[in-house]
Protein backbone atom coordinates (compact mmCIF):
# COMPACT_ATOMS: atom_id res chain seq x y z
CA UNK A 1 0.00 0.00 0.00
CA UNK A 2 1.81 3.15 -1.19
CA UNK A 3 1.39 6.84 -0.46
CA UNK A 4 0.04 7.34 -3.96
CA UNK A 5 -2.86 5.04 -3.25
CA UNK A 6 -3.80 6.96 -0.14
CA UNK A 7 -3.77 10.24 -2.11
CA UNK A 8 -6.11 8.70 -4.68
CA UNK A 9 -8.37 7.48 -1.93
CA UNK A 10 -8.36 10.92 -0.34
CA UNK A 11 -9.42 12.44 -3.65
CA UNK A 12 -12.21 9.90 -3.90
CA UNK A 13 -13.35 10.78 -0.40
CA UNK A 14 -13.32 14.51 -1.14
CA UNK A 15 -15.34 13.99 -4.31
CA UNK A 16 -17.85 11.86 -2.48
CA UNK A 17 -18.14 14.41 0.31
CA UNK A 18 -18.67 17.26 -2.19
CA UNK A 19 -21.27 15.21 -3.97
CA UNK A 20 -23.12 14.75 -0.71
CA UNK A 21 -22.88 18.37 0.39
CA UNK A 22 -23.38 20.12 -2.95
CA UNK A 23 -27.15 19.50 -3.38
CA UNK A 24 -27.86 21.21 -0.04
CA UNK A 25 -25.57 24.10 -0.91
CA UNK A 26 -27.10 24.56 -4.33
CA UNK A 27 -30.60 24.41 -2.81
CA UNK A 28 -29.65 27.02 -0.26
CA UNK A 29 -28.29 29.19 -2.99
CA UNK A 30 -31.33 28.79 -5.17
CA UNK A 31 -33.78 29.97 -2.51
CA UNK A 32 -32.63 33.24 -0.97
CA UNK A 33 -33.39 33.66 2.73
CA UNK A 34 -35.68 36.55 3.73
CA UNK A 35 -33.98 39.50 5.40
CA UNK A 36 -35.73 39.15 8.75
CA UNK A 37 -34.76 35.46 8.92
CA UNK A 38 -31.16 36.34 8.24
CA UNK A 39 -31.26 38.84 11.11
CA UNK A 40 -32.86 36.36 13.47
CA UNK A 41 -30.70 33.41 12.50
CA UNK A 42 -27.88 33.98 15.02
CA UNK A 43 -30.46 34.26 17.83
CA UNK A 44 -32.17 31.08 16.72
CA UNK A 45 -28.87 29.27 16.61
CA UNK A 46 -27.99 30.51 20.06
CA UNK A 47 -31.35 29.42 21.50
CA UNK A 48 -31.36 26.08 19.74
CA UNK A 49 -30.87 23.27 22.22
CA UNK A 50 -29.94 19.73 21.31
CA UNK A 51 -33.05 17.60 21.14
CA UNK A 52 -33.28 14.10 22.49
CA UNK A 53 -32.78 12.75 18.99
CA UNK A 54 -29.61 14.78 18.58
CA UNK A 55 -28.20 13.46 21.80
CA UNK A 56 -28.97 9.89 20.86
CA UNK A 57 -27.50 10.35 17.45
CA UNK A 58 -24.33 11.92 18.81
CA UNK A 59 -23.78 8.96 21.10
CA UNK A 60 -24.22 6.42 18.34
CA UNK A 61 -21.13 5.10 16.59
CA UNK A 62 -20.55 6.50 13.15
CA UNK A 63 -20.92 3.07 11.57
CA UNK A 64 -24.43 2.75 12.96
CA UNK A 65 -25.36 6.11 11.42
CA UNK A 66 -24.26 5.00 7.98
CA UNK A 67 -21.40 7.39 7.55
CA UNK A 68 -21.24 8.17 3.82
CA UNK A 69 -17.46 8.23 3.90
CA UNK A 70 -17.34 4.65 4.99
CA UNK A 71 -19.38 3.69 1.94
CA UNK A 72 -16.82 5.27 -0.36
CA UNK A 73 -13.71 3.90 1.31
CA UNK A 74 -12.51 0.45 0.43
CA UNK A 75 -12.98 -1.83 3.35
CA UNK A 76 -9.57 -3.45 3.02
CA UNK A 77 -7.47 -0.29 3.54
CA UNK A 78 -6.08 0.34 6.99
CA UNK A 79 -5.69 4.06 6.27
CA UNK A 80 -9.38 4.45 5.59
CA UNK A 81 -10.20 4.10 9.26
CA UNK A 82 -7.67 6.76 10.22
CA UNK A 83 -8.89 9.06 7.50
CA UNK A 84 -12.48 8.66 8.56
CA UNK A 85 -11.76 9.53 12.16
CA UNK A 86 -12.06 13.29 11.54
CA UNK A 87 -15.74 13.47 10.62
CA UNK A 88 -16.62 10.73 13.13
CA UNK A 89 -15.11 12.75 15.97
CA UNK A 90 -17.11 15.82 15.05
CA UNK A 91 -20.33 13.82 15.00
CA UNK A 92 -19.71 12.09 18.31
CA UNK A 93 -18.75 15.30 20.16
CA UNK A 94 -21.27 15.73 23.00
CA UNK A 95 -22.91 19.12 23.52
CA UNK A 96 -21.67 21.02 26.55
CA UNK A 97 -24.14 21.07 29.40
CA UNK A 98 -24.74 24.13 31.52
CA UNK A 99 -23.84 22.86 34.99
CA UNK A 100 -23.92 26.37 36.45
CA UNK A 101 -27.71 26.44 36.24
CA UNK A 102 -28.02 23.22 38.19
CA UNK A 103 -25.90 24.19 41.19
CA UNK A 104 -28.76 25.88 43.13
CA UNK A 105 -30.91 22.78 42.65
CA UNK A 106 -28.04 20.59 43.81
CA UNK A 107 -27.55 22.73 46.93
CA UNK A 108 -31.27 22.69 47.59
CA UNK A 109 -31.42 18.90 47.25
CA UNK A 110 -28.57 18.45 49.73
CA UNK A 111 -29.98 20.95 52.23
CA UNK A 112 -33.49 19.52 51.91
CA UNK A 113 -32.23 15.95 52.50
CA UNK A 114 -30.37 17.03 55.63
CA UNK A 115 -33.44 18.93 56.77
CA UNK A 116 -35.70 15.88 56.32
CA UNK A 117 -33.37 13.57 58.27
CA UNK A 118 -32.89 16.07 61.11
CA UNK A 119 -36.64 16.74 61.18
CA UNK A 120 -37.41 13.08 61.85
CA UNK A 121 -34.58 12.86 64.38
CA UNK A 122 -35.96 15.81 66.34
CA UNK A 123 -39.66 15.09 65.97
CA UNK A 124 -39.93 11.30 66.40
CA UNK A 125 -39.08 11.17 70.13
CA UNK A 126 -41.70 13.84 70.93
CA UNK A 127 -44.35 12.75 68.44
CA UNK A 128 -45.75 9.71 70.26
CA UNK A 129 -45.40 7.61 67.11
CA UNK A 130 -42.70 5.54 68.78
CA UNK A 131 -42.20 4.46 72.41
CA UNK A 132 -42.21 7.70 74.38
CA UNK A 133 -38.93 8.82 75.91
CA UNK A 134 -39.14 10.74 79.15
CA UNK A 135 -37.64 13.19 79.86
CA UNK A 136 -37.02 13.79 76.18
CA UNK A 137 -33.41 14.59 75.38
CA UNK A 138 -32.53 16.17 72.05
CA UNK A 139 -28.87 16.47 71.16
CA UNK A 140 -27.83 20.10 70.80
CA UNK A 141 -25.79 19.35 67.67
CA UNK A 142 -28.82 17.79 65.95
CA UNK A 143 -30.85 20.87 66.83
CA UNK A 144 -28.17 23.11 65.29
CA UNK A 145 -28.13 20.97 62.12
CA UNK A 146 -31.93 21.11 62.00
CA UNK A 147 -32.08 24.90 62.35
CA UNK A 148 -29.21 25.42 59.89
CA UNK A 149 -30.64 23.12 57.24
CA UNK A 150 -34.03 24.79 57.70
CA UNK A 151 -32.54 28.21 57.02
CA UNK A 152 -30.49 27.07 54.02
CA UNK A 153 -33.21 25.04 52.33
CA UNK A 154 -35.78 27.79 52.97
CA UNK A 155 -33.55 30.46 51.45
CA UNK A 156 -32.50 28.43 48.40
CA UNK A 157 -36.06 27.33 47.71
CA UNK A 158 -37.29 30.90 48.06
CA UNK A 159 -34.60 32.27 45.75
CA UNK A 160 -35.17 29.59 43.12
CA UNK A 161 -38.91 30.26 43.25
CA UNK A 162 -38.48 34.02 42.96
CA UNK A 163 -35.98 33.73 40.12
CA UNK A 164 -38.32 31.42 38.21
CA UNK A 165 -41.21 33.82 38.66
CA UNK A 166 -39.08 36.87 37.91
CA UNK A 167 -37.97 35.69 34.46
CA UNK B 1 -46.18 27.00 27.42
CA UNK B 2 -42.59 27.27 28.64
CA UNK B 3 -43.43 30.38 30.65
CA UNK B 4 -46.40 28.66 32.29
CA UNK B 5 -44.19 25.74 33.25
CA UNK B 6 -41.57 28.09 34.66
CA UNK B 7 -44.22 29.94 36.67
CA UNK B 8 -45.55 26.68 38.06
CA UNK B 9 -42.07 25.54 39.10
CA UNK B 10 -41.48 28.91 40.72
CA UNK B 11 -44.73 28.66 42.68
CA UNK B 12 -43.90 25.12 43.79
CA UNK B 13 -40.51 26.24 45.11
CA UNK B 14 -42.06 29.23 46.88
CA UNK B 15 -44.70 27.01 48.46
CA UNK B 16 -42.01 24.55 49.48
CA UNK B 17 -39.95 27.27 51.16
CA UNK B 18 -42.93 28.41 53.25
CA UNK B 19 -43.81 24.79 54.09
CA UNK B 20 -40.25 24.15 55.28
CA UNK B 21 -40.40 27.23 57.50
CA UNK B 22 -43.83 26.34 58.95
CA UNK B 23 -43.04 22.69 59.64
CA UNK B 24 -39.72 23.58 61.21
CA UNK B 25 -41.35 26.16 63.48
CA UNK B 26 -43.97 23.63 64.61
CA UNK B 27 -41.40 20.89 65.26
CA UNK B 28 -39.06 23.27 67.09
CA UNK B 29 -41.88 24.51 69.31
CA UNK B 30 -43.07 20.95 70.07
CA UNK B 31 -39.55 19.84 70.92
CA UNK B 32 -38.96 22.80 73.21
CA UNK B 33 -42.27 22.23 75.01
CA UNK B 34 -41.56 18.54 75.45
CA UNK B 35 -38.07 19.13 76.78
CA UNK B 36 -39.22 21.64 79.37
CA UNK B 37 -42.33 19.72 80.52
CA UNK B 38 -42.15 18.25 84.02
CA UNK B 39 -45.36 16.27 83.48
CA UNK B 40 -46.08 14.74 80.14
CA UNK B 41 -48.86 12.52 78.87
CA UNK B 42 -47.22 9.40 77.51
CA UNK B 43 -50.24 7.22 76.68
CA UNK B 44 -54.00 7.33 76.30
CA UNK B 45 -55.47 3.86 76.50
CA UNK B 46 -59.04 2.96 75.62
CA UNK B 47 -60.47 -0.35 76.78
CA UNK B 48 -63.70 -1.52 75.20
CA UNK B 49 -65.79 -4.33 76.53
CA UNK B 50 -66.55 -5.47 73.02
CA UNK B 51 -62.90 -6.46 72.82
CA UNK B 52 -63.29 -8.45 76.01
CA UNK B 53 -66.20 -10.54 74.72
CA UNK B 54 -69.74 -11.18 76.04
CA UNK B 55 -70.55 -11.08 79.70
CA UNK B 56 -73.73 -12.18 81.46
CA UNK B 57 -75.39 -10.40 84.35
CA UNK B 58 -73.74 -11.36 87.63
CA UNK B 59 -70.95 -13.17 85.85
CA UNK B 60 -67.33 -12.48 86.83
CA UNK B 61 -64.70 -12.63 84.14
CA UNK B 62 -60.95 -12.12 84.24
CA UNK B 63 -58.78 -11.19 81.31
CA UNK B 64 -55.02 -11.30 80.95
CA UNK B 65 -52.70 -10.77 78.00
CA UNK B 66 -53.06 -14.48 77.26
CA UNK B 67 -56.74 -13.98 76.35
CA UNK B 68 -56.55 -10.41 75.04
CA UNK B 69 -53.22 -9.55 73.41
CA UNK B 70 -53.82 -5.80 73.74
CA UNK B 71 -53.47 -6.07 77.51
CA UNK B 72 -49.80 -7.05 77.16
CA UNK B 73 -47.32 -4.14 77.21
CA UNK B 74 -50.25 -1.76 77.48
CA UNK B 75 -47.94 0.96 78.78
CA UNK B 76 -44.36 1.35 77.58
CA UNK B 77 -41.96 4.16 78.31
CA UNK B 78 -38.24 4.75 78.11
CA UNK B 79 -36.85 6.88 80.90
CA UNK B 80 -33.60 8.77 80.51
CA UNK B 81 -33.10 9.45 84.21
CA UNK B 82 -33.83 7.87 87.57
CA UNK B 83 -36.89 8.67 89.71
CA UNK B 84 -39.61 9.23 87.17
CA UNK B 85 -43.17 8.90 88.44
CA UNK B 86 -46.07 7.46 86.49
CA UNK B 87 -49.62 8.67 87.17
CA UNK B 88 -52.74 6.88 85.93
CA UNK B 89 -56.11 8.60 85.62
CA UNK B 90 -59.20 6.79 84.37
CA UNK B 91 -62.94 7.30 84.08
CA UNK B 92 -63.63 3.88 85.57
CA UNK B 93 -66.04 5.37 88.14
CA UNK B 94 -68.56 6.16 85.38
CA UNK B 95 -69.15 2.40 85.02
CA UNK B 96 -70.12 1.95 88.69
CA UNK B 97 -73.89 1.69 87.97
CA UNK B 98 -73.34 -1.19 85.58
CA UNK B 99 -70.60 -3.27 87.21
CA UNK B 100 -70.27 -4.53 90.74
CA UNK B 101 -66.59 -5.21 90.08
CA UNK B 102 -64.29 -3.64 87.53
CA UNK B 103 -60.66 -3.68 88.48
CA UNK B 104 -57.59 -3.13 86.37
CA UNK B 105 -54.36 -4.49 87.82
CA UNK B 106 -51.23 -2.84 86.42
CA UNK B 107 -48.18 -5.12 86.58
CA UNK B 108 -44.54 -4.58 85.73
CA UNK B 109 -43.68 -6.56 82.59
CA UNK B 110 -40.23 -5.23 81.66
CA UNK B 111 -37.95 -3.77 84.30
CA UNK B 112 -34.47 -2.33 83.68
CA UNK B 113 -31.51 -3.84 85.50
CA UNK B 114 -30.74 -2.39 88.92
CA UNK B 115 -34.35 -1.57 89.72
CA UNK B 116 -35.99 -2.52 93.02
CA UNK B 117 -39.02 -3.78 91.08
CA UNK B 118 -39.32 -7.15 89.36
CA UNK B 119 -41.25 -8.32 86.32
CA UNK B 120 -44.68 -9.56 87.38
CA UNK B 121 -44.88 -7.32 90.48
CA UNK B 122 -48.15 -5.48 91.01
CA UNK B 123 -47.64 -1.76 90.42
CA UNK B 124 -51.18 -0.57 91.25
CA UNK B 125 -54.87 -1.44 90.88
CA UNK B 126 -57.55 0.81 89.45
CA UNK B 127 -61.06 0.08 90.74
CA UNK B 128 -64.54 1.60 90.52
CA UNK B 129 -63.91 3.29 93.88
CA UNK B 130 -60.40 4.54 93.08
CA UNK B 131 -60.12 5.08 89.34
CA UNK B 132 -56.79 6.96 89.52
CA UNK B 133 -53.41 6.18 90.99
CA UNK B 134 -50.45 8.31 91.90
CA UNK B 135 -47.78 7.22 91.53
CA UNK B 136 -45.63 4.33 90.29
CA UNK B 137 -41.98 5.14 90.82
CA UNK B 138 -39.53 4.18 88.10
CA UNK B 139 -36.36 4.13 90.15
CA UNK B 140 -33.78 3.68 87.38
CA UNK B 141 -33.41 4.86 83.82
CA UNK B 142 -34.28 2.39 81.08
CA UNK B 143 -37.12 0.71 79.24
CA UNK B 144 -40.29 -0.07 81.20
CA UNK B 145 -43.46 -1.89 80.13
CA UNK B 146 -46.63 -2.72 82.02
CA UNK B 147 -49.34 -5.34 81.53
CA UNK B 148 -53.00 -4.97 82.43
CA UNK B 149 -55.16 -7.64 84.07
CA UNK B 150 -58.89 -6.97 84.21
CA UNK B 151 -61.58 -8.49 86.40
CA UNK B 152 -65.21 -7.56 85.79
CA UNK B 153 -68.56 -8.55 87.28
CA UNK B 154 -71.56 -7.21 85.37
CA UNK B 155 -74.38 -5.85 87.48
CA UNK B 156 -76.68 -5.37 84.54
CA UNK B 157 -76.37 -5.78 80.80
CA UNK B 158 -78.25 -3.20 78.74
CA UNK B 159 -78.23 -2.43 75.06
CA UNK B 160 -77.03 1.17 75.58
CA UNK B 161 -74.63 0.32 78.38
CA UNK B 162 -71.41 2.37 78.31
CA UNK B 163 -68.52 0.01 77.80
CA UNK B 164 -65.48 2.16 77.31
CA UNK B 165 -62.79 2.96 79.85
CA UNK B 166 -60.15 5.57 79.09
CA UNK B 167 -56.89 5.59 81.00
CA UNK B 168 -54.51 8.51 80.70
CA UNK B 169 -50.92 7.80 81.63
CA UNK B 170 -48.58 10.65 82.43
CA UNK B 171 -44.98 10.78 83.52
CA UNK B 172 -43.48 13.25 85.95
CA UNK B 173 -39.95 14.15 86.73
CA UNK B 174 -39.38 16.38 89.72
CA UNK B 175 -35.75 17.26 89.10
Amino acid sequence: MGALDSVDELDAIMEAAEALISPKVSKAKSTPMPKDKILNKPRELAQAKPTGDDLIRSDEPAEAMGNPIDNVLPASTDQSSSLGSGPIDTISAKPKRNLGGKIPYLFFFVAFSIWLVSLFTVYLPVSGLVTPVYPAVIDGNIMIVFIGSTAVSFLISLLIGLSKLGR
Amino acid sequence: MRKTRRTLIGLVFLLMSFTIASVSAFVYESAQQTITQTIREIANITLQNSALGDIEEGETKSYTKNEVAELGDAISVVTTKALVYIHLNSDLDTLAPYYSTYSIAVKFATVPGGSGHSAGDLACTLTLGSPSYSSIDLDVAGSWTFDFEITTTAQSVLADQPTTVTITVSAESTA
